[in-house]
């Protein structure tokens, strides 16, 4: 007992409770413990940095957010998360935090403490789409109902790799190659765009004029269609006002670029 | 001594009167381990409670005033205090929040702007910030799709159900007049395409914003032909036609986000 300083050591605890002290020096207590003296007097100091999920949190590590902040890296949209002390299962509300290890949009799912792949997902029920989670931003995601939402990486500006043609669109720097009309709408709803109009294509490539590459290669598909034979349109082949009908979609691939409304 | 600074009370609680020092050798030995979620305000916290959110994060009921229940009640409102709800349905315009029957105030956005319907998405959690006088709620609030539409992408959304059959012109000035306009081919098709139950939504011939090259026709999707089969092959993602806009044809009307 160190009664001159007004405090009691946990063996004292014990010794006056009656409690179990076991081999491994561990004070182990069946009951609540309620700190019953005045203001001032009811405090727990000394604590260490927890290293189970069941322990007593301090204040420097709260402060700090540790308990949510973990490292984390990504390997083809799967990120893997450690914190420390590890979770022990997952629970609705359980708030992670950690730096985007790069650039990533699409079905990404996060793993805990390899407690197994979760989806992450918007609120809105999306992906995450291109721009939302850049490398070196702080990502901050809420545990509900089997998935992860993010609730932080707020989009802002064109997506990265792409350029504003006007306050309206932006449009892909580059072209991906090779693509059937059908994948190449998906791709670009899935990254968080669409495939350009045809006077949006148009006019992004009169202004931006070398600031896009990889333009006159490849005929690439814009959001337009043409006859009766259920075709989808193409341009951009050799100079910005080159367009076609594609003939069948089924077969016929081009390059997809993508549009997008800035945020 | 000892038996009369620690009682162990009739409840069998522990009465510790001063201060508790931990002064373990080790870090492993300066821990206070198996804490279940806190009961009250003065409870400490373990790892595991801090980090779920344990004492602010519940569901929330209700569309003009969200009720929500967190353990252990606040006694108060206070500036800074921070809760995440998960809506089970989505909010009328101007909703108030009522935690634990403290009373209703105000949920606002980007600072103070007063919800509009459904900008709560039910299922999907939302954090809320008390400003002294009302709940802001932070992080990204999306655009929501008005009643009878769905999210087709970040970018649009889309009406579950086709209207009935209308010329090329009116269908668009039936979708304008509602504040909305024709999906264009490429929305048509990413809504099909991605979402399983969305054909069978597809009744007919559905009118989308595209001309067509073969005359002055428009452009049909939903049946037809998808390049490799006869002209009419029923109903399909990639299968489509085109025709006269006078032609009467089903149509749905897609919003910009």
């Amino acid at each position: 007992m160190n009664r001159s300083l007004g405090t009691y050591s946990l063996a004292l605890i014990v010794a006056a409770a009656s409690l179990t002290q076991r081999a491994g020096a561990q004070a182990v207590l069946d009951v609540p413990v309620t700190l019953s003296g005045a203001e001032g007097e009811r405090r727990i100091d000394g604590l260490a940095q927890p290293t189970q999920a069941s322990s007593l949190i301090t204040l420097e590590g709260a402060a700090q957010g540790a308990y949510q902040w973990g490292t984390a890296q990504a390997s083809a949209g799967a990120i893997t998360l450690a914190l420390s002390p590890p979770i022990v299962t997952y629970r609705d509300g359980l708030l992670v935090r950690f730096l985007a290890p790069a650039d990533l949009d699409g079905a990404l799912t996060v793993n805990v403490n390899g407690l197994g792949a979760l989806p992450l997902k918007r609120p809105d029920g999306l992906n995450p789409v291109r721009g939302q989670l850049r490398q070196g931003t702080v990502c901050e995601a809420l545990h509900v109902d089997g998935r992860f939402v993010l609730m932080s990486a707020a989009e802002r500006g064109c997506p990265p790799n792409s350029i504003y043609v006007n306050e309206r669109y932006c449009i892909d720097s580059l072209s991906t190659n090779n693509q059937l009309f059908y994948t190449g709408v998906s791709f670009c709803a899935n990254r968080g765009g669409r495939l350009c109009t045809w006077d949006e294509y148009h006019a992004a490539c009169a202004f931006l004029g070398t600031q896009l590459g990889g333009m006159f290669n490849q005929w690439e598909w814009i959001d337009d269609t043409s006859n009766h034979s259920q075709t989808a349109d193409q341009a951009g082949r050799t100079t910005c006002l080159s367009q076609r009908s594609a003939g069948n979609p089924l077969v016929t691939t081009g390059d997809t670029r993508c549009c997008y409304h800035p945020r | 001594m000892a038996a009369v600074l620690f009682a162990a009370k009739a409840v069998a609680q522990l009465d510790a009167p001063v201060p508790v020092q931990l002064v373990g050798a080790s870090p492993a030995d300066r821990q206070v381990t198996g804490l279940a979620d806190p009961l009250s305000p003065a409870a400490g916290v373990s790892v595991d409670a801090a980090r779920a959110n344990a004492v602010s994060f519940a569901q929330a009921t209700g569309t003009s005033v969200m009720s929500a229940t967190l353990i252990p009640a606040p006694a108060q409102y206070v500036a800074g205090m921070t809760v995440s709800i998960v809506p089970q349905e989505a909010n009328l315009a101007g909703a108030l929040i009522n935690l634990n029957g403290l009373g209703p105030v105000p949920m606002l956005k980007h600072g103070n702007l007063p919800l509009d319907s459904a900008d709560l998405v039910p299922g999907a959690p939302h954090r809320l910030i008390f400003d002294g006088s009302a709940f802001q709620v932070i992080g990204s609030v999306y655009r929501p799709c008005p009643a009878g539409y769905r999210i087709g992408a970040r970018e649009y959304c889309i009406e579950e159900f086709s209207h009935d059959s209308l010329t090329f012109v009116q269908a668009g000035t039936f979708c304008q007049s509602g504040g909305a306009r024709l999906c264009t081919f490429g929305e048509w098709l990413h809504a099909c395409l991605s979402t399983p139950a969305f054909i069978g939504t597809v009744l007919n011939f559905e009118w989308v914003d595209h001309a067509a090259n073969n005359g002055d026709n428009a452009k049909r999707v939903g049946r037809g032909s998808n390049g490799n089969t006869p002209e009419d092959s029923g109903i399909g993602c990639t299968n489509g036609h085109t025709a006269s806009p006078g032609a009467f044809t089903r149509f749905r009307c897609c919003i910009t986000r």
